[in-house]
């Protein structure tokens, strides 16, 4: 069985061009499945470390839709929602979440191959269920050749005994959102291979594969059904991050692929353009160091005034300020850079150029939300000698001292802004999509929405927020509450929020009014969050009332009393933070959501999200637990100029009524933690910048 | 292509707000892709460039250079504006800046990616003027480029020199006696190269093509009027 002619030439192949020694590193594109792959069958290859991408494959009788995240250096993830004609019980399509993962164990140096192991929807119905251990390696030429070994369905076709002795693999899972872990490598095994080319026309690929996949299922349906193992297909990238791809499938039909990808670490415009730092000019050694100046209200207007304005050209608002004959402290919010490190390093340099010879410590205390976060302390004589040099970097971060800001500034030697009360108005744009319903792969839509906020004090504010849907998946087939099947504009926030400071670690907010789409009520939330430590607790309680989809302002009979205790940690490792709360959901079923996400440092976040309560497996649905992925990207990366804004798109069940929670304002510990000494050491760089 | 996303991606998320206002970069910024796409403002009035003169340079009283990055730019005069321990700041009008250590980079900001510092050891000829018979045969330097520390990535090369031609260049009108010299960077498992035009007399640097940056094309620098403490 093992010794076919096909067998034998990847083989000598394959032995023959090990001995070449290496030219380049094992790259990855991808295949139908949006993983790295050949076409069908999976390579050893590893995508830049945190390449995202989006594929859509159109083969005969299914359609996958992949979110594949290269979660590590050496870690390859994928979600995926598909559908495949007539798999379901009344043969009609089904559709099927699956989630793949993939290590890299070696990578490629000089004769070595890279070689990997994975797992494909090991987490699912079990549709794709297969497992695989592949190599490959890179020869002149632009070529790529791969060989590896599978199971399960990766090792459905021309299979061998299994070489492990795990030769009895259970047929099929129980149900979809189980781990699949009493099938790994169990089993037929089969081998699987092929070449791919990067051919000297620039942006072209070409790629030839053996399957081991018979395409049982898709067979038994009636769908797709092999004629021979082989197939080829031709890659096109237009432009960086499309992909283009057309294959000849097993000698019988023809399949495409069209894939997106980014990279946050290959921002698509350059992330450092824009306006360079003022110039820091050093004090003269025998320079006036009197105080008068302090005592006089308005020099300390008039250069208040001066400070404020130039700050806001770099998008840094002065809320207040305490001017005293040797210490300075100014109290501003960032709106504008990505890094909060560049504002602060931003604003250190005008306070340079504005203080009087006499100020000799700079107090930075970031706002957020009308609530002082963090100080940092900066001492002007060391930040003289520092500015231009080639080590000012680890010397700043090493003279600065970060600190949790006093809840308010003294009241002596201040100076607040003139106006308090502000409105302001937006009009954006959105587009929600959500991938993987239980009664359909996605959702989509076009929203308009409008949003207003009078803030009454720096911690008081009225948010307002009304939505028109424009264009997408509210008709009769779409998935969701009645609120979500309206035409008219959807009043989706009316609350008046406050927030507040109950100690120097300790921050609290409070929100009453029309907290989403589907309720109203009443919200609170606590977070202890020290900024030199790297984890942190919190509480939200909300009582909450159903609305009345036929009334702006009224509300049904259901009510109760959600709530959970929250666990924040970021490791300090890869960018990896992980959260964990646990309580009470608005049905009433208690659990918890256990969230882990790789936060670049340019706001670029992956994260996948997995809830479990106690409600049954029958109620809740679709698989026996939520689980998904969110991907949000921020707008600079995208934008020739600063901004904070971002957008954010979710792969996930979204249709049980279990494991929900109310919508409404955001938590208090995102607010916070880019404020956090471990996020500051990571960011300080952009403090010169 | 990519700055057609970026002008789409621009128009249809960013929507509008109150009190936002737009920098003066920005909008310069904005003018410029939006003309690569062919969607700008063609009216707009365009600035007539100033013609630069030897006496226009000398009146000024300023240390002065013109600076190009990449292919396709125009250059961009810059003025010195400050001299830290001997790392002298230079900024454009648009406020973008080169910082030098003699006639070394040593830190970019607003140009291409940021260049965070160069770290420089006594003896290099390229940040302390030293007459070209005295340059030694090599020097260390370390780059340091943004990463996820305060101190950066740091990026060390030892940088050797090959003297070429000897002749004439001309900048504003002012013609200096010239050898041309290579400068061969390597690093671990990477290398770049620098060229500089190089005063035979004094060994100041009137013309340099300097790498800053694994993300960034390099730097183009003429020394119009070099600074003096």
């Amino acid at each position: 069985m093992v010794c076919k002619s096909w067998v034998a030439a990847i083989c000598a192949s394959f032995c023959a061009l090990l001995a070449q020694s290496a030219i380049a590193q094992t790259t990855a594109s991808h295949g139908l499945y949006g993983s790295a792959g050949l076409i069908d069958m999976p390579t050893a290859g590893v995508f830049p470390d945190g390449e995202t991408s989006w594929t859509l494959g159109d083969l005969p009788g299914s359609r996958r839709g992949s979110l594949n995240f290269q979660i590590l250096p050496k870690l390859e993830g994928t979600v995926r929602y598909s559908n495949v004609d007539g798999l379901d019980s009344d043969g009609s399509s089904s559709f099927d979440m699956s989630f793949d993962l993939k290590y890299q164990l070696v990578s490629e140096d000089g004769w070595r191959p890279a070689i990997a192991i994975g797992l494909r929807d090991f987490l699912g119905h079990g549709i794709y269920a297969g497992e695989y251990v592949v190599a490959s390696k890179t020869l002149i030429g632009g070529m790529t050749v791969t060989g590896g070994v599978g199971w399960g369905r990766l090792g459905s076709y021309n299979g061998f005994s299994n070489p492990l002795g795990l030769n009895d693999r259970p047929v099929a899972r129980l149900a979809g959102g189980q781990f699949g872990a009493n099938q790994w490598f169990r089993g037929d095994a089969a081998f699987f291979g092929g070449f791919e080319w990067d051919t000297p026309f620039k942006g072209l690929t070409m790629k030839a594969e053996y399957s081991s996949d018979a395409y049982v299922q898709e067979s038994a349906a009636g769908g797709f059904s092999p004629s021979v193992p082989y197939s080829f297909g031709v890659e096109y990238a237009p432009v960086s991050g499309i992909h283009i791809g057309a294959y000849y499938l097993n000698g019988k039909n023809l399949a495409f692929a069209l894939t997106f990808s980014g990279n946050p670490n290959d921002p698509i415009t350059n992330p450092d353009a824009g306006l360079g730092p003022a110039p820091t000019m050093i004090r003269p050694p025998q320079g006036d160091r009197s105080v008068a100046w302090a005592k006089n209200e308005k020099a300390r207007d008039k250069i208040m005034a001066a400070v404020a304005e130039a700050l806001s050209a770099e998008g840094i608002s002065v809320q207040s300020a305490q001017l005293r004959p040797k210490v300075v402290e100014i109290r501003i919010s960032n709106s504008r850079s990505v890094l909060h490190a560049k504002a602060i390093g931003r604003t250190a340099r005008i306070l340079a150029l504005a203080m009087p010879h006499s100020v000799e410590t700079f107090r930075i205390t970031m706002m957020q939300g009308g609530i002082a976060v963090s100080t940092v302390v900066v001492n002007r004589s060391k930040y003289e000698m520092q500015v231009d040099r080639p080590d000012a970097g680890l010397k700043s971060w090493q003279s600065v001292k970060i600190t949790d800001a006093k809840p308010t500034l003294g009241t002596d030697h201040l100076w607040a802004r003139a106006s308090s009360s502000r409105f302001s108005w937006s009009i954006n744009p959105s587009v929600p999509i959500t991938f993987f319903n239980p009664n359909a792969p996605v959702t989509y839509d076009l929203l308009v929405n409008f949003g207003v906020r009078w803030q009454l004090s720096p911690t008081l504010a009225i948010s307002g927020n009304i939505s028109q849907h424009v264009w997408g998946s509210t008709d009769e087939n779409a998935v969701g509450s009645e609120f979500d099947k309206t035409s008219k504009p959807v009043l989706s926030r009316l609350t008046i929020d406050k927030s507040f400071k109950l100690g120097d670690a300790v921050y609290g907010r409070a929100a009453l009014g029309l907290l989403d789409k589907q309720y109203g009520g009443l919200d609170g939330e606590v977070l202890w969050k020290p900024v030199d430590q790297n984890w942190g607790l919190g509480l939200q309680m909300t009582y909450v009332r159903k609305r009345d989809p036929d009334n702006y302002f009224g509300f049904g009979t259901f009510e109760t009393v959600t709530g959970h205790g929250s666990v924040y940690w970021d490791t300090g490792w890869n960018d990896i933070t992980a959260q964990l709360d646990l309580g009470r959901y608005v049905a009433g079923d208690w659990g918890g959501t256990l969230t882990v996400a790789r936060r670049f440092n340019n706001g670029w976040e992956v994260a996948g999200y997995m809830t479990r309560t106690d409600a049954s497996y029958a109620d809740f649905g679709e698989g026996a637990f939520d689980k998904g992925v969110r991907v949000s990207i921020p707008l600079r990366w995208t934008l020739p100029f600063e901004t904070r804004s971002r957008t954010s798109v979710t792969f996930g069940t979204d249709g049980s009524k279990y494991g929900r929670r109310v919508g409404g304002p955001g938590r208090l510990y995102a607010d916070v933690r880019d404020f956090s000494e471990q996020r500051m050491f990571e960011t300080w760089g952009a403090f010169w910048q | 292509m990519r700055p057609c996303i970026a002008v789409l991606l621009l128009l249809g998320l960013i929507g509008c707000s109150s009190g936002q206002g737009v920098s003066p970069l920005t909008k310069v910024i904005f003018a410029k892709v939006t003309s690569v796409v062919g969607i700008g403002d063609d009216q707009a009035p365009v600035a007539a460039p100033q013609r630069m003169t030897r006496a226009s340079i000398k009146k000024s009283g300023l240390a002065m250079l013109r600076a190009k990055v990449g292919e396709g730019t125009d250059p961009q005069t810059l003025v010195a504006q400050t001299d830290n321990g001997g790392y002298v700041m230079y900024a454009s009008q648009l406020r973008q800046s080169l910082t030098l250590r003699g006639s070394l980079v040593t830190a970019t900001r607003g140009i291409e990616r940021d260049l965070l510092s160069t770290q420089v050891f006594p003896g290099d000829p390229i940040a302390f003027l030293t007459k070209p018979a005295d340059w030694p045969k090599s020097v260390r330097r370390i780059y340091h480029l943004p990463g996820n520390t305060p101190d950066g990535e740091k990026v060390e090369v030892r940088c050797s020199f090959l003297f070429g031609d000897t002749g004439e260049h001309t900048i504003v009108e002012v013609t200096y006696p010239v050898v041309q010299v290579l400068e061969s960077c390597q690093g671990d498992g990477f290398g770049f190269e620098n060229a500089h035009l190089v005063d035979k007399r004094t060994g100041q640097l009137w013309r340099t093509r300097q790498w800053i940056g694994f993300q960034s094309a390099v730097v183009l620098i003429d020394v119009l009027e070099p600074y003096t403490p």
